[in-house]
């Protein structure tokens, strides 16, 4: 029964010092570089803030998972993903992951065979790497699913059982739990490496074919049994897992077997790579380990240095810039939004929402907006034409200007698209007490408080509540309060100008309408209509007119052959005289070939009005050092 | 006598055991006993004072909102044991069998909850007892209704469930997962019979079928259709066809939706045909709300003139019925029985008693979505002596979806009047003298359940027992169907069909983006 010893193995019989000290030198290598680099490259926080899975403390949550397949598996991915809230807390513990992966499958593969397995043990924590790069997939669904997976397999492989009956009705036995708890891939990959380890492995062909059958009666019965769609289940584990990192994991386990399995007889042959015909066996000889287990530095280094180049080319920089907008706006960091705004290399509604609030908030909007990439078409209020990714961003957007029924209508949108996110959910109960609706609001808090990380935050709120239920003390509410709508408008749509000027009817000191309204007249090039608003800035405390609308009132000027517009006391600033005319002469030199003179003029005046009214778009550099105008 | 050191060791000890420990305990119970009067009822939520329930309905687990450390309930009738509950919370949860036994043993007379909270280690209080009503008559055994949250145009996660409402056991009917979340709504049950039922199915994949579940067998029915009612026979079906589309308002209720066009027509089951009788599909009107009689003599529905969508403020439906003879299938004149001109509102939703005496309905100031109508509140027509009334069990929020049980003697009806934006449901026993007693709202087994629940009760309907069709079999219908039935139009000369004559006339689909929830 030479067999069973191969498959069991010899723990430490093929590796000497070297090889250990080298795998120990490694591994360190590993952690180092895994915790930094989803710390700091991909950084949790923005995972979380991508697709993080929401997550309660209370029966009734649970009670949502218990009666699917993989709903324990889902439940305690959601558990773990809330520490990705906290980014070196979450990178931790996918680095434990990772690492519990690498550990697991080297156990496994120890098992299979007593060859030196060498690095093999860490690739999948390399492919959950680059799984990790593609922000918004489920990951922690996949690590607990996956090692679950494998620890039953190892279970199941570690069996001293002989007697093919009795390990049949183990795996039997095993596979509807696992299936419950875990879920369709998981249960498909313990059925393909039960089946691998019995035919392949231990030679127990039939054995193998009996895991199969197993394999696939199970979720049918399953099915049957409790009245689920397995054809629903698998569709959702496709539809989960989309990405070709996840699909690489989910291979790397079966073929790795195989492998193995295959090394193993090559082993056995003991012939150099003279002796076989094909040229693929010709390369698994050379790169077989030797008996001794003598180290072959390739071996470790190798696939090191190789996923450390695939994990920066893969790496999705423009998701995380989007997710870095999205993320810091969140959090209400208006400084950050503008220094990641320009690495957004992509046209993006949300990004574009914003962005834009960012420029208001940072007193940059009348100056600066066409420093950032802007384009006809885009509107500064997008309705639900324009899709439906940036709901919550056009919700706070409405609130913060005060169309509140217009910012619940998108905050409800977002609640059913994204689920009961915990920033949802405050933006509701903010949007229910500012309509006088406090036992609403008290609703929303109330499941946030079950939100990890949000309990104290819910729980101030609700006594806040307790003795002001229009919490009057809360500056935001103080500050929006004033500033809503009084006269109803009904429609379906959301036509910008009519909303804006609503606004300023409401509130004429409504500064955020105000500049959103004189950006709106920019941005579709309605020069009249700046010129009629011009008066507004008396509303505020603007010391000189904003830079855009200076450029504006020129260009206005100029197309109406000279006409002198009342600027109600307010000069232009001659350094903008004095561009504009050199932006004049540029123009006059591309005269019928502006396309031409397009990138001389992007160079010198890209972030001006002058250059969106002729090409309709401005490219986003860096905010040039604009001497702020004092407002 | 000699002093026997032992024995008064012994007796210095149980007295220090006493005091330490006995004493404390008879002190507590004395408190309790003892405890001081509060001249007022405890505030409790949700609020299960003066009303009057079925005998036959879960416990109404209760939260205390008052200060306490302890809180002691106990609940008594005229007969059998009363229950004490402790809880060193203040969420009361009253054990279900002995609650079911109190109820069954006392129907018809008063159930009366006495409520102790510890204020202090060795103070009780006692609030004024609560004091409810057994009615003599059952409520139907299971409510139906589907769940989801406030939407506006994208729906994810919604569902039809069902209750036994004796224990508060809720299981799902169909659930969107199981069919590529597409939306279920419309539900209705032939004579509150849980296994004949029909309702609505809109799905990008599958399309927007009907699903009709007779003898629990599943057929899915290629017609599009709004609002169902079922004829008593179970013959045909009565289905509204709306043009509904849905828009904002900047100021107040932030939903709202006009119904551009829309006609009621007639499904026959045993002929699988549709029909547009002319009476019930004017041109220039908008009908809709169908609901039968009970005893299938009438159709009652809703009917406005149609105008363009800047006059929505100004759309205001009366309450009709036309006779109706089954076996000839002939149609009577039309009547109006409740007049938006005499009521200055809108008038929707029309529910016959099932003993045919009354007639409940909406009245909201425009409009025929009165769930989205803070001013939507239940109204009943006597259909013997033609009093109309607004009931008193009405709130400031929209009171609406509201059916009657099987034995006329409960209704359950939606209402947003906790919170202005999630409707639960409510019941309310009437009387043989037709009063509609305050209503209580559905018991859950957490009593802070509402406190946390983000979705919305929608089409309560009272049923007789549970849909036994499995969700497989209704997926299944929807996605692998067995059986499609593809109904023939049948031709009616006084149609208002715009094409040659016999073709079907326009019903206009509702654009799915556009639909309310």
């Amino acid at each position: 029964m030479a067999r069973k010893s191969q498959v069991h193995g010899s723990p430490g019989s093929a590796e000497n010092p070297r090889a250990r000290q080298a795998s120990r030198f490694l591994a360190v290598a590993v952690f180092i570089f895994f915790y930094f680099y989803v710390w700091l490259q991909i950084d949790p926080a923005l995972q979380y803030h991508a697709a993080g899975p929401v997550f309660f403390f209370g029966v009734g949550f649970l009670k949502e998972f218990v009666m699917q397949a993989g709903g324990l598996v889902e439940y305690g991915a959601a558990f773990l993903a809330q520490c990705n809230q906290v980014s070196w807390l979450g990178a931790l513990l996918l680095t434990a992951g990772a690492f519990s992966m690498a550990w697991v499958t080297r156990r496994f593969l120890r098992r299979t065979t007593d060859a030196p397995i060498q690095s093999a043990h860490w690739v999948p924590a390399f492919f959950l790497l680059l799984l990790l790069n593609q922000y918004g997939h489920p990951s922690w669904r996949t690590i607990l699913g996956l090692l679950l997976s494998l620890c039953f397999v190892l279970g199941y492989v570690s069996l001293p059982l002989q007697s093919g009956w009795l390990r049949l009705t183990v795996f039997g036995a095993l596979s509807p739990l696992l299936y419950y708890v875990a879920g369709t891939g998981s249960f498909l990959l313990w059925t393909g490496l039960g089946a691998i380890f019995e035919s392949v492995i231990c030679r127990r062909r039939l054995l193998g074919a009996g895991c199969l059958i197993l394999g696939g009666a199970v979720p049918g019965v399953v099915s049957v049994l409790f009245d689920t769609n397995l054809a629903g289940e698998i569709k959702r584990w496709i539809l989960g897992e989309p990405n070709w990192p996840a699909v690489a994991l989910y291979l790397f386990f079966p073929l790795a077997t195989l492998a193995v399995a295959g090394l193993r007889r090559l082993n056995m042959a003991g012939q150099g790579a003279a002796r076989f015909k094909s040229r693929a066996y010709a390369v698994a000889w050379w790169l077989r380990p030797d008996r001794s287990g003598r180290l072959k530095p390739y071996w470790h280094a190798a696939p090191f240095v190789l996923t450390v180049a695939l994990a920066f080319l893969t790496f999705d920089a423009d998701r995380k810039a989007l997710l870095q907008v999205d993320y810091f706006a969140s959090q209400g960091k208006w400084d950050q939004v503008l220094q990641a705004a320009p690495q957004v290399r992509v046209d993006n509604v949300s990004a574009h929402l914003q962005v834009n609030r960012a420029l208001f908030h940072s007193g940059r909007m009348a100056s600066e907006l066409f420093a950032f990439r802007q384009w006809q078409g885009l509107e500064l209020l997008p309705g639900l034409e324009k899709g439906l990714d940036h709901c919550r961003a056009v919700s706070g957007t409405l609130l913060e200007l005060g169309q509140v029924n217009l910012a619940e209508h998108f905050a409800h949108e977002a609640l059913e698209r994204e689920g009961d996110r915990p920033a949802i959910l405050l933006e509701l109960a903010r949007i229910n007490v500012l309509k006088n609706r406090p036992q609403a609001a008290r609703v929303f808090l109330n499941v946030l408080r079950k939100a990890p990380f949000h309990r104290e935050q819910a729980g101030r709120r609700l006594r806040e509540l307790e003795t002001d239920p229009r919490w009057q003390q809360q500056e935001e509410i103080a500050r929006i309060r004033p500033l809503m709508v009084s006269v109803d408008y009904d429609d379906s749509r959301m036509p910008t100008e009519l909303l804006l000027d609503q606004l300023l009817q409401a509130n004429r000191r409504n500064r955020m309408a105000f500049e959103y309204l004189m950006a709106h007249f920019l941005l579709t090039f309605q020069l009249d209509k700046v010129v009629e608003n011009i008066g507004r800035l008396n509303d505020f405390d603007y010391r000189a007119i904003p830079r855009h609308y200076e450029e504006a009132l020129l260009l206005h000027q100029r197309l109406k052959g000279g006409q002198k517009i009342d600027l109600r006391g307010r000069p232009i600033d001659l350094r903008t005289e004095q561009e504009f005319e050199q932006f004049q002469a540029q123009t006059d030199r591309f005269q019928g070939r502006l396309e031409e003179g397009r990138a001389v003029l992007a160079r010198d005046f890209g972030q001006t009005y002058w250059f969106y009214f002729i090409y309709a778009q401005t490219l986003g550099q860096q905010p040039s050092a604009i001497e702020e105008t004092e407002q | 006598m000699k002093s026997n050191p032992p024995y008064q060791l012994l007796i210095g000890a149980a007295l220090a055991v006493w005091f330490g420990l006995g004493w404390p305990l008879v002190s507590r119970a004395d408190a309790f006993d003892q405890a001081t009067v509060e001249h007022r009822p405890p505030r409790m939520f949700p609020e299960y004072s003066g009303t009057t329930i079925p005998p036959n309905i879960a416990p109404l687990n209760f939260v205390l909102e008052e200060p306490g450390t302890r809180f002691r309930v106990r609940i008594r009738s005229t007969q059998g044991h009363p229950i004490e509950v402790s809880s060193r919370t203040p969420s009361v949860v009253i054990p279900l069998q002995p609650w079911q036994a109190l109820l069954r043993a006392n129907t018809g007379q008063l159930l009366y909850l006495e409520v102790f909270a510890r204020t202090q280690p060795d103070r009780w209080v006692r609030f004024d007892t609560v004091t409810n009503t057994i009615a003599r008559e059952e409520i139907d055994g299971y409510l139906a209704y589907r769940l989801l949250k406030p939407l506006y145009n994208v729906y994810v996660n919604l569902g039809i469930y069902q209750r036994n409402l004796q224990n508060s056991e809720e299981t799902e009917v169909l659930h969107n997962r199981s069919f590529d979340h597409g939306c279920v709504n419309c539900h209705t049950f032939l004579n509150h019979n849980p296994d004949n039922m029909a309702l609505n199915i809109r799905s990008k994949p599958s399309g927007n079928p009907m699903l009709l579940v007779r003898s629990n067998t599943v057929a899915k029915v290629a017609k599009t259709a709004g609002y169902l009612s079922w004829h008593p026979s179970g013959r045909l079906l009565a289905f509204s066809a709306n043009k509904l589309s849905l828009f904002y308002h900047t100021v107040g209720e932030t939903r709202d939706v006009f119904d551009a066009e829309s006609d009621l027509g007639i499904y026959r089951v045993d002929s699988n045909t549709v029909v547009t009788p002319r009476a019930i599909a004017l041109p220039k009107y908008n009908e809709t709300w169908p609901s039968w009689s009970p005893d299938g003599r009438y159709l009652y529905f809703s009917r406005a003139p149609q105008v363009g969508r800047q006059h929505f403020r100004q759309v205001r439906y009366d309450i009709m019925r036309i006779r109706y003879d089954l076996e000839h299938d002939t149609w009577g004149e039309v009547e109006t029985m409740v007049s938006a001109r005499e009521t200055r509102l809108s008038a929707n939703q029309p529910r016959v008693s099932p003993d045919g005496r009354f007639l409940l309905f909406c009245l909201c100031k425009y409009g025929n979505f009165p769930v989205y109508q803070p001013s939507s509140d239940l109204h009943v027509l006597d259909l013997q002596s033609r009093q109309l009334r607004r009931l008193d069990i009405n709130s400031d929020q929209s009171d609406s979806w509201h059916s009657w049980s099987s034995n006329s003697r409960w209704i359950v009806f939606s209402s947003k009047r906790r919170d202005g934006l999630l409707a639960r449901p409510h019941f309310s026993y009437v009387d043989r003298e037709g009063n509609f007693h305050k209503p209580f709202l559905l018991p859950q087994k957490d009593p802070a359940f509402y406190d946390s629940f983000l979705k919305t009760y929608n089409v309560p309907e009272l049923v007789t027992g549970p849909v036994q069709v499995s969700q497989r079999e209704l997926a299944r219908a929807i996605l692998q169907p067995r059986q499609v039935l593809t109904p023939a139009t049948a031709a009616k000369p006084a149609d208002k069909a715009a094409g040659p004559a016999g073709a079907a006339p326009p019903h206009q689909e509702t654009p799915v983006a556009d639909r309310p929830r």
